[in-house]
Order: structure tokens, then sequence, then C-alpha cells
């Protein structure tokens, strides 16, 4: 039976759904709200590694700081958008790399 | 053979991710044209209301715009269309519980908002209103489950990750859902029969 009932949701729910079309204008109306809309970019700081506190040079003992005392997820604010300072770090780090 | 020849040539969804990162904003209205259906059922298969599904249907790809710097064009966008719309109607659904109407009522909504065009009431099947109303009357988090899982044919594994909970949770969901439905289509002898001839 839960076979057979399956079926017959799936099949009258389909039919149900495929006869509802979106509104006619809906790609009109999108594109006018959108040109309103400025889209949220994603924040890029430059700050020389040196300048953090945290950075190895900062102490000559803070190479042996634990990793598990950064918190790299805590994200801090510029502007509207979040940055997420360990990959904000590690794509630093990349960039001198190279 | 010429249909897939143009196919191929059509971008992709990750190239048109890229271009309305780069700021192209027709690459919106394609994306909008490509997947519009998709949203626009899901969102009124969980609301029942078109009003609000056509609603949170501009409201899913004015977010896809406003966040696309946050979108992965690497990963597929259709998991991420389900999730914000699913997401969105849900919202919808509880605020209009908590403050405008209770939710029985809109089974009873959907019945007369059938019988506000008569031309779409001689179309409609007896049978399918009878399934849009149970539907509508079962809890939402079961709702949008099932409405994931019928209509969009979606893995139970890929309902978890959109719904962001365990798959036994969704797996759980469906078996009360179903379970509700049939009770509620129980009621309707007459239609059980029916569906007991149909597939017999």
């Amino acid at each position: 039976m839960d076979k057979k009932l399956d079926a017959f949701l799936e099949r009258t729910l389909k039919n149900w759904l495929s006869q509802q079309q979106p509104p006619a204008d809906g790609r009109k109306r999108l594109m006018q709200q959108a040109e309103r809309v400025r889209p949220r970019r994603l924040a890029r700081i430059f700050v020389p590694e040196e300048a953090l506190p945290f950075h190895p040079s900062a102490s000559p003992l803070s190479a042996q700081w634990p990793q598990r005392d950064f918190n790299w997820t805590a994200a801090f604010w510029f502007g509207n958008d979040v940055v997420d300072p360990g990959k904000f770090w590690s794509e630093s780090l990349q960039l001198r790399a190279s | 053979m010429r249909a897939g020849f143009e196919a191929a040539l059509e971008p992709s969804d990750k190239e048109l991710v890229l271009s309305l990162q780069a700021g192209k904003l027709d690459s919106l209205g394609v994306l909008y044209d490509r997947h519009r259906n998709l949203v626009y059922r899901t969102a009124l298969g969980i609301t029942a209301d078109p009003e609000a599904a056509a609603d949170l249907l501009q409201d899913v790809f004015l977010r896809l715009h406003r966040f696309v710097d946050r979108v992965d064009p690497d990963r597929p966008l259709e998991p991420w269309l389900y999730r914000m719309v699913a997401n969105l109607s849900y919202t919808w659904v509880k605020r209009r519980q908590r403050w405008f109407r209770p939710l029985e009522d809109i089974a009873e909504w959907l019945a007369g908002s059938r019988r506000e065009s008569p031309m779409q009431q001689l179309e409609v099947d007896e049978d399918n209103r009878h399934v849009q109303q149970a539907v509508a009357s079962l809890p939402l988090s079961q709702r949008v489950v099932v409405v994931l899982y019928y209509v969009n044919e979606l893995p139970l594994q890929e309902i978890a990750e959109i719904l962001n909970v365990p798959v036994g949770t969704v797996k759980s969901r469906l078996h009360y859902g179903r379970q509700a439905l049939k009770d509620s289509l129980d009621e309707k002898q007459n239609f059980l029969a029916e569906l007991q001839y149909e597939f017999t």
C-alpha cells in the first residue's frame, strides 16, 4: 500500500504543481529590483603580517603558542561584510610565499 | 541533435555565477529563467499560497544577487536554491502561523482559492484536491520533506543536507508525513477505493 500511495502522491503532487506557473512579469520585476540592490562584497584588508600581534616575529616565544589558543573561527566586521581572519591569514601567507 | 548542440552552447550555472560575481547582471536573468519553475513550485508546495510563492521566488534570486560572492561556483547551484527556498518558505509559514492564520485554515483557504476560478475548478481533479488539502494540513517540518521528496525527487541524503538535519530525522519526518497523509486520505473512503482500483 505504501508503494501505491507513494506513486499516487508523487503523481498527484507533480500534476498539481506542474500546472502552476510563476508570474509572467517575474524576470522584469527581479531585474528592476536587482538594479537597486548592491551586492555585498567580501572585504579585503591589507595589513603587513608582521604588524599583527600574533605573528611569530612579534615574540620569540610566540612560535611555541599552541594553535588551539587561537580562535580562528572568530570573525571581525569590516563595513557590512564578515571577514574570516583565518582565511585572510592563510591567503596572505600564500601571497607572500609566491 | 541540433537541440543538444545548442544546449551545449548555453553557459553553465558555474559560468553564470562567475559572470554574476563579476557584476554582469544579465546572468541573473538567465539563472532566473533556468531555475524559476523549480523555486516557484517548491515554494508553492510548502506555502500553498501563489502570491507568497511569487514573492519568495523574487526573494531567492535577489539574495543570490546580493550574496553571490559567498556562492561557490564549483559546487552545483540547485542545492543552494533548494536550501534558500526551503528556509524562506519555512520562515514565511511560521510567521503566518504565529501572526495571521492558523495552519488548519490553509487547507480551507486552498479549497477556497480553487472556487475563485471556475475554469480551473473544472480542470482540477477531485483526487488532486484531497491530496493538496492533506499536504497543506501536515505539520510544517513534514510538509517540507514531503514536497522535496515527492515533488523534487531529492534523495534523503540531499534533503538532510538542505535542511541541515540528520538523515534519520528526514526519514522520520517522511514516515510520519506519509502516515498522516494516509490517515487523512483514509477518511475519504471513496478516494481510497479509487486509489486501490487505479493501482491494482
